[in-house]
This record gives C-alpha cells, structure tokens and sequence, in this order.
C-alpha cells in the first residue's frame, strides 16, 4: 500500500530525511518512532502530498505522490501533530466539509457514521471552539476517515492529551487495522510496541532500524542493559574487559560509568561480578537501566 | 468546479456566521446610509439624486474594508494549520484560492446588494436615472473585486491577520492614490500612465458618469486575475518551504 | 517567491532572483509601453535596458538556472512563479491594450450623454470631406489627467468615427512651454482645447485654430468648434479703412482689435477694404466678402462711394454701420446725404442728428443709454439683455437715433431702444460747447427712441444693420458690458449666415427632475437608513456573539 524508497526531503541545505526507504501492506499499522526532529512529519507530508520530496519515489495504493498528487492525496486520511480546526464552525459542519471536500458519495451519512464511532454525536452542534482538547483529537479523527480512506497517516496523534484519552485513541488506531494500512508516529517506545505491527525507527532523517516491536523491543529489554561502573583501572582498560564479555555487543561511556547492551535473554549481572571478582576492581554501580529512545538510537546507531 | 463551491460555501457561510462581518455591514450601512440622507436632503428642489453616490462612497472607502474582509480569508488557514488539511484534500490549489475569493466578492455583493434599498427608495419618491446607476453598480462591484483580490494576496503571504490588513492596505493605497502622481510628476504621459494603473482611474471616468467601457472590465478582471494568481503561487509555496 | 514576513538576508541566490524579477518585469513593461506609444521613447528604452540589465545579473549569479530556464528543464519554484506571474501580467496588459484601442463604450445614462449625437455625426461627415486633417489639440497639466481622462473618452469618440481624421494629441504647458506659448492666453481664460487644420506635413494651419472652452457638455463644445473650424475661411469680413474709420488690427483703445480677434477665433477671415478707392478706380467690392463694416467714419460717403455699396448690397451682399457723433461739417451719414437718403430710400433707415439723452436708462451721464428695451424679432436681440444678467445689456458713448419709416420698402426693426423719458438732442452746438441738454419740446424728438436697427430684402437677400454709435465695437468698450460684443457678434453672426452655420444645439438633456420630498417621508427615509438597517446588522452581530459565548 505504500512503498517509500530512497526517499530524501533537504529543506535548504539541511537534509530532513535521507535515503529512507520501507513499506506498510494492507491492514497493517506500521509506527515511526522517533525523537523530535527526526523527520516523522516530513516522511507524513510527502506521503500525503503535501510536500514534494527532493528525490526518490513513494507510491500510495500504486500511485507515485509525485505525478498523481491527487490520486494520492483521496486515498489518504490524515491528522496533523496539531489537530487544524475552524473554531468557528459546528462539529458536524467541519466534518461534513472535509467529506465534501474529499469527494464522499453520501456525506450525511458518512458524517453521522464516523460521529457515532467517535462518540461526538451529541456535541455535533457544538462549535468547535468549545472542544477540549481530547475532543478536538476525536474530532480530528472522525475528519481522518470520514471518506474512509485505505490509507491513514496519524502523526503523533497522543501527543498532549491526558492519560485517559491516550489510551482510547490508542484503542481507536488499533481498531483501524482491519480496514486501513495505518502510519502512526510517535515517540514513546512503549506506544508503539503496543499498537503497531512494525515499527520504523528514525533518527536525524535516517532509518536506523526496522522490524516488528518484539524484535526491537528485545534488544531493549530491561536487564539486556546494564549500567557499570568499575573503579581501579583507567576507563578504556575497563571498556576493552567490558568488551570481553561473552554476548556483550556495545559498550558505551556515560558518566563515570558505562552501558553495556548485550545479545540475547543472558543477564549480565553475574558476569559483571565475576569480571569484577577476577580483576580485583571495586564495583562501585552495578543496575539494569530502562533506555531512553535517545539511548536506544545511539545504541542502535552504535550497533548498525 | 465542484471543489470551488464546496469551498465557497463554507467561506460564505462563515462570513454570515461571524460578528465581525456583521459589524462590519453595519458600519458599512451607516455610512453608506448618512451619505445618501445627506444627498437627499441637498438634492430637495434643487438638484436630481446623484446618480453615481453610494459607488462613488465606496470606491473612496473600498480601499479600507477590502483588507477587513479578506484578512482572515488565508492567514487563518495558516495560523491554524487547517491549510495542511487543505492541501491534502483531493483538490487543485486554485480551487481553494478561487473559492475564497468568491465568497468575499459574494460578501461584498451581498453588502452592495443592501445599499440597493436607497435605490428603492428613490424610485418610489422621484425618477432617477437608474440606467447610470447600474453603470456605477456594476464598475464598484467589479473595483471592488479587485480590491479583494488584492487582500486575499497578502493574506497568503502570512499567518497574521494584521500583517495581511495592513500590507493590503498599504497596496491598496498606493493603487487608489497613484492617480495623485499627477500632483507630483509634471509629466503628462507619465501621469496618464499611473492614472490607467489606478484602481479609480478605471472608474471615475467611465463608471461613475454612466459609462461602462470594456478597457475598464478588462482591467479590473486583469488585476483579479493576477492577483489571484499570485495568491494561488504563494499558496503552492508552502508546499515547497514546508 | 521570498517569504515576506521574514528577515532580509542577502545572498547570491536571493540577488540573483531579484535580478531576474528585475529584469521580467523591465522586459514585460518596456514591450507593453512599446506597444502603448506605438513608438520608441527614451522611457521605454530604460525599461528595456534595466530589463536586459536584471536579466544579465540572474544569469551571471545564478547561471545553472539561467541555464535551465532556457533548456526548458524545471528551474528554481519561485523563479517559475516569477516567469509565469509576468507572462500572465504581460497577457492582461496586451489585452487591455488592444481592448482599449477597440473603443468599446456603453452609454447607461439617461440622456445618452456620452454618445454622439445625429447632428454630431452630419458634422463628422463634412468633416471627413475636408481634404485637411483635423487635430484636437489638448493643453493639460499633469493634474489634470482625471478631466483629461473624461474628456478623452469623447475626443476618443471623434477619432474612431472619423477613422483617425480627426484625430487627438496632449500638450502639456509645463513640458513644452515653447509650443504653448501661442496658447497660453486661451489657456489662461479656460480655453484649453483647439480644433485646427493641419498640413500636409503635420503642421497646424494656426491661421485656423478654433479655441474651445471645454464645459460639462464636451459635445456641444467640440461639436460646435469642429463647424466654427469647417465654416472657416467660407465667411470674409470686410473692414472699410477709407473713411478714417479706427484700425482693426490696432490694439489701441479706441481701434479695433478686439473685435477683429472675436471674429477671427470665430473662424471668420478679416480684410481690409477701402469703398473710396474703390469708387475712384471704378472697382467693385469683392465677391467674397460676407459682411462690410464700416465702424466710426470721420466724413460722409460721396454718391459714388454709395454706389459701390449699393452695387454690392444688389447682389446680396451685408453692412454693418457704426456711426458715431462727430461735431464736423460733413458728419457721416448727415441730414440729406447721399448714404443717409440711399438707406431711407431703400431699406426704410434712417440716422438723424440727434444725441440720444436718455435720464433713466444710462450709465455715468444721460449720453451713455443703456439698452432699455431690446426686441428679439430678429436673433441679433435674442441674447441681449436676459432677465437676471445685467451685463448682457449694452452700453453706448454718445448715440445717435435712427428713424425707422412706418411703411418700409424691405422688412425692418428695431433692435434697441431707449426709455421713454429720453428724447434726440438736437441742439449740438449747446452740446458740444457748454456740455449743455435739455428737452426742447419743438425740436426735439421724444422717446423711445431707436438706437440699433435691421434690414432685410428678402428680394436681394441684402442685410443691413445700422447703430447709432461706434464706440461699442472699439477695444475700450467691446468687453465691458459683454452685451457690447453680443451685439456685435451677433449682428455679424445673423448678417453672414455664421450663426446659422455654426449653431449646435445639442440634444436637450433629459436631466432627471429635481427632487421634492416632504419632511415626513424624509423623516421615514433616515429612520429607516440610518437606524434600522445598520442597527440591525448590529443586533445580528450581538446575538451571534451571544450565542457563541453561551456555547
């Protein structure tokens, strides 16, 4: 459904997205995970049209973004970071323009359906400007597939709303699945295990990694790494001994100490003491730590 | 085709939606409405109505409300994001920008079309020569849709409404006063020129004593035309700068 | 296209790109001037060159796009914009010119003001007859080009209806001072456009020009100045000089040059003639004069010289006599001359040694009669004292009566006359000497009594106007009271067949009535206007605030 390959966008000369390439199939929710920056909305706009990439080619249901704009842009759904609304008009009426304005055959409908799925009927005389903020996200997903579109390109659809309503827009992508091929971004790790089927990882433009949650996530188990911190020898005698260590793949300075990431289901923490044992070095800090999404790309970039 | 209606219609309908636009109206309608009292009552048993009066007020003001009401037309789209949305609907540019210019001149129309009321009543208490009138309508109407083509420009050069008003305003100006360059430049030519370039040097010599010209249609369907152009052009240019 | 609310950074692309704005929009502007002028000027060379200019600099700063640009391959967005911006500029101009030259006008006003009217166009096709061309001649300065701009729209008219012959050029004073200069003094007193033939070689025929006072009825103006022009020439005014009459061609105050200067503005051709030299060389007066005047002769006519006139007045011919009050033996047109007793017999006219004493209808003294009764059976009295306009009365310096025969042998009248309190003095020796009038029941005539007089002979065509002054044509009266001209003028004007050639009355105009209103209604009116209208624009505004603040 859509296939991004080789795909760059530099604004100036700054390169926002750089040789990215990867696809989504039918009735699947692929994430984009990524810090700020990364070119996740980029990669969105050029897949919804909105911007033209500097090179490279990204199809939507097989047609190229680039000579059938068009084609592209009514197989589309799409919401912004920040959900765009007239304040001033009614809930009803701002759906009913975007299906107008998308072309859907019997609007009303169409209009009262998605309404329904997303519990706004009640307020879809209500001007837009009254919505909550969590409303406003609903609103901006009742508008993302009213035409119900095969495509829908969500970006960062849980930022700034609480916890509650997070995890029933969370719900709601996940419901997506069966009639959509759905990109979602966002960049909380935890998100993105839960809701997609294959994650993309970005960072600084570039891909960095690719694959379901489970094999990502396994690298990133709590406990596959550890944070070391060794006295007695200089620091780079230390890494070097680190390094050794059977499974051990990366070994980083931070502080005074380092983060070891190791290979498979092995915890470390044996090994570490009898390194520790063996060399005669003091264990000064010995725990497994929760990566941040910065330290699992710089692990990640490290590795690849 | 479609597209533009559909956009049309929203614009219009959030014309006659919001408070501003009727505050607007109504100061339009005081003023319009002082000035035609004021004629009347110079014109009793000394002179005919001036055929020309409320089109010859507003080809004076024009240059003030154009910017009220087109300020917001693009600049909201892009303070709000929503002109993401838009450019990621099935839809040609131009539609968007053609839709919302319609509706303005639709507005405009619709304020226009309130002043008819004097007319009305001129008919029902003396005869008026409602044929020079109509010249007159018709040359504000078309001086007026130039006037917003040219707001609906600078508000697709920003996301402030403000900024859109007042750079329209500045322009407008400059396009309303040029046929003052006559005062300053002593060149005949040079100042017949700058008249032909002005908004009103299309209209006080033909429109305004009752004479439809087609230069003068052509003029003002040219600077719409360009206008809109260039609106449409820096629309486009969001796609390119992001 | 550059952002505009941002910072000004000033880089090689951003200059080059103004470069090539720079130059677009010189290139666009010079060839649409070009096309304008129909003509090359320095102005549109100077856009021409910055045009070239600018574009030179995109090409040299940014040379890869120049480049493109001219292979056809996708170049910088915004230089596209910029090219496609100017080409649509460059095609509404073309348009709106070849438009403009179309002269597609549509006349909305009641009275169709602003279209020629049928009488306009039978002038325009004698005017396309004349083997001359015809130059409307416009002086305006630069800030008048909103007036020039209405006033074009009917010169515009002339011109395409007479495929250019007629045709309309500017002059603006302050720009050539030199070609003004001729001008300057009908420019001065708001004649601003002339009407003159031209030569060959595209010179004006000055001898020609027809000086017009542009009003609100543009076409009357120009129509009635394009028949003065055509009729020019066709009308030959002959001032007699042999009786040491004053000179038309001096400025001094008792001479004639305002006169001559009205006739010739007029389009009427001025000569000189002298009936005495004529008598004594057996000649005759020419056969194209239209009028002869003789205006304040110093000695009466011999048989011989009446003679000459008479022969000429026998073929249809017209005189215009001013005679005035000289205290000399051989007064012209003397009690029993041969002039004086040719008219009588003739033309059933008369003037008499009397001195108008008029003590009611006068100016300082009682011997400066005003116009106190004028008769407007004949047009030479139609614009004489009109109700309302004091100065279209006349004024005359020692008048002399005429005496009309109650039984005339040609149809004649009166055209001026005094008050019934004045009578003909005819004691000029009291007068002359002691200054000295007074009513002498025996001698003299009581008023009223007549001061100008006509003649016709319907069998002949001969005309004949006779006033009993000649001071009211001299420069140092004709201009004030204006009636003095009026008279003057007209009486040529009716003598000639001038008028009747020249007079344009344009199409009434069907101005629609004036308003009345009562109070009540107008009362209604503002309360409606003012009130309810805008006030409920504004209760609109209110409640939809209201209803949004409720959501």
């Amino acid at each position: 459904m859509i296939v991004v390959k080789d795909l760059v966008r530099r604004y100036g000369t700054h390169t926002a997205v750089d040789r990215l390439s990867f696809t989504a199939q039918p009735g699947e929710i692929v994430g984009l995970l990524g810090p700020n920056g990364a070119g996740k909305t980029t990669t969105m706009r050029i897949l919804t049209g909105f911007l033209p990439p500097t090179a490279g080619s990204v199809q939507v249901g097989g047609f190229d973004v680039q000579t059938d704009s068009l084609e592209v842009r009514r197989r589309v759904g799409y919401l912004p970071e920040r959900v765009p609304v007239y304040p001033d008009m009614t809930v009803r009426g701002y759906v009913l323009f975007w299906a107008r304005l998308r072309g859907v055959p019997r609007p009303a409908a169409a209009v009262e359906a998605v309404l329904k799925r997303f519990d706004l009927l009640d307020r879809q005389h209500k001007l837009v400007r009254s919505l909550s903020k969590g409303l406003r996200q609903r609103l901006g997903l009742a508008q993302a597939l009213v035409h119900n579109p095969p495509v829908v390109i969500l970006d960062e659809p849980t930022i700034g709303i609480d916890p509650g309503q997070v995890i029933e827009v969370r719900e709601v992508v996940k419901s997506l699945r069966q009639e959509h091929t759905v990109l979602f971004s966002s960049h909380i790790l935890s998100e993105v295990e839960q809701v997609c089927d294959r994650v993309v990882i970005l960072h600084r433009g570039r891909m960095v990694a690719a694959g379901t949650p489970e094999v990502l996530g396994r690298q990133m188990k709590p406990g596959t790494h550890l944070y070391v911190a060794l006295g007695g020898k200089a620091p780079a005698e230390i890494k070097k001994l680190l390094q050794k260590l059977d499974g051990v793949h990366t070994v980083r300075e931070q502080g005074a100490g380092f983060v070891i990431s190791s290979h498979g289901e092995r915890d470390q923490r044996a090994a570490v003491t009898a390194l520790s044992a063996r060399h005669g070095l003091p264990l000064l800090e010995l725990r497994p730590i929760e990566l941040s999404l910065e330290d699992i790309f710089l692990t990640l970039l490290e590795k690849g | 085709m479609l597209t533009i209606w559909i956009i049309f219609r929203r614009e219009v309908a959030q014309y006659f939606a919001s408070p501003l636009a009727y505050l607007i109206a109504a100061a339009f309608l005081l003023l319009t409405g002082i000035t035609f009292n004021n004629d009347v009552a110079l014109s009793i048993t000394v002179k005919p109505v001036e055929p020309a009066l409320i089109p010859d007020l507003l080809a004076e003001i024009m240059v003030l409300i154009a910017p009220l009401l087109t300020m917001r037309l693009l600049a909201e789209e892009h303070r709000e994001g929503t002109v993401e949305l838009l450019l990621t609907a099935p839809i040609a540019d131009s539609s968007i920008v053609i839709g919302k210019f319609l509706s303005a001149w639709a507005y405009f129309t619709f304020l226009l079309a309130l002043t008819l009321l004097y007319q009305f009543i001129l008919v029902n208490i003396s005869q008026p020569d409602i044929a020079h009138t109509i010249a007159a309508y018709l040359g504000i109407w078309l001086y007026g849709g130039a006037t917003l083509a040219v707001g609906l420009l600078f508000s697709a050069t920003t996301e402030n409404q403000i900024l859109a008003a007042f750079l329209s305003l500045i322009t407008l100006l400059v396009l309303y006063f040029g046929d003052s360059a006559g005062q300053i430049v002593a060149n005949l030519d040079v100042a017949a020129i700058l008249f032909n370039l002005t908004l009103r040097g299309h209209y006080a010599p033909s429109f305004s004593i009752g004479v439809v010209r087609a230069e003068d249609v052509v003029y003002y369907a040219g600077v719409m035309a360009v206008a809109l152009f260039i609106a449409i052009r820096l629309l486009e240019s969001k796609r390119w700068r992001g | 296209m550059a952002r505009i609310t941002g910072g000004i950074t000033l880089t090689r692309g951003g200059l080059g790109q103004a470069g090539s704005v720079i130059g677009g929009v010189g290139l666009v502007s010079g060839l649409l001037g070009l096309l304008w002028q129909g003509g090359f000027t320095p102005a549109i060379g100077l856009l021409l060159a910055a045009g070239a200019g600018g574009l030179a600099l995109w090409a040299t700063l940014l040379p890869e796009d120049a480049r493109a640009f001219l292979r056809g391959r996708q170049v910088r967005y915004s230089t596209l914009s910029i090219f496609s911006t100017l080409l649509l500029v460059g095609i509404v101009g073309l348009t709106y010119i070849l438009v403009q030259r179309q002269v597609i006008v549509a006349d909305m006003t009641v009275d169709s003001r602003f279209t020629l009217s049928p009488e306009t166009m039978t002038v325009l096709q004698t005017a396309l007859r004349s083997p001359q061309k015809i130059e409307i001649t416009g002086f305006y300065y630069a800030y008048q080009v909103l007036q020039r701009e209405i006033d074009d729209g009917y010169f515009q008219l002339y011109e395409s209806l007479t495929g250019g012959h007629i045709y309309r050029r500017y002059i603006n004073p302050t720009e050539e001072p030199g070609f003004s200069a001729a001008y300057m003094d009908f420019i001065a007193q708001g004649y601003n456009v002339f009407l003159s033939f031209v030569n060959d070689d595209g010179t004006l025929r000055q001898e020609t020009t027809i000086p017009l006072a542009i009003t609100g009825r543009q076409e009357a103006d120009i129509t009635k100045g394009l028949r003065q022009l055509l009729v020019s020439g066709a009308f030959v005014v002959y001032f007699d000089t042999g009786l040491g009459e004053p000179d038309p061609l001096s400025n001094l105050q008792q001479d004639l040059s305002i006169l001559n200067n009205y006739l010739r503005t007029n389009g009427l051709v001025t000569q000189s003639l002298d009936v005495a030299a004529l008598a004594a060389a057996g000649g005759s007066i020419p056969a194209d004069a239209s009028a002869v005047m003789i205006v304040q002769p110093r000695r009466d006519m011999t048989a011989a010289e009446v003679a000459v006139l008479d022969a000429y007045l026998r073929r249809g011919g017209s005189l215009f006599i001013a005679a005035d009050v000289f205290f000399t033996e051989d007064l012209f047109l003397k009690d029993g001359g041969p002039l004086n007793e040719y008219l009588w017999q003739y033309y059933g006219l008369r003037l008499r040694q009397e001195v108008v004493v008029d003590p009611t209808a006068s100016g300082q003294t009682p011997l400066d009669p005003i116009s106190a009764a004028v008769f407007g059976n004949n047009q030479i009295g139609q614009n004489l004292n009109i109700a309302g306009q004091p100065q279209t009365a006349t004024q005359f310096r020692l008048a002399r009566a005429i005496e009309l025969n109650e039984n005339p042998p040609v149809t004649n009248g009166s055209i001026i006359m005094t008050s019934p309190e004045a009578w003909g003095e005819t004691d000029w020796q009291a007068l002359s000497q002691l200054n000295a009038f007074s009513f002498d029941p025996a001698a003299d005539r009581r008023g009223p009594l007549t001061t100008a007089a006509w003649a016709f002979d319907e069998a002949t065509g001969a005309k004949v106007v006779l006033v009993g002054d000649g001071d009211f044509v001299t420069n140092g009266f004709i201009i004030s009271p204006q009636g003095n001209a009026v008279l003057a003028l007209d009486s040529l004007g009716w003598m000639t067949g001038y008028t009747e050639a020249v007079e344009f009355q344009p199409a009434a105009l069907l101005t629609t009535p004036v308003l009345f209103v009562d109070s009540q209604t107008l009362d209604l009116i503002g309360f409606l206007t003012v009130i309810l209208l805008p006030g409920a624009m504004l209760a609109l505004a209110a409640a939809i605030y209201a209803r949004r603040l409720r959501q």
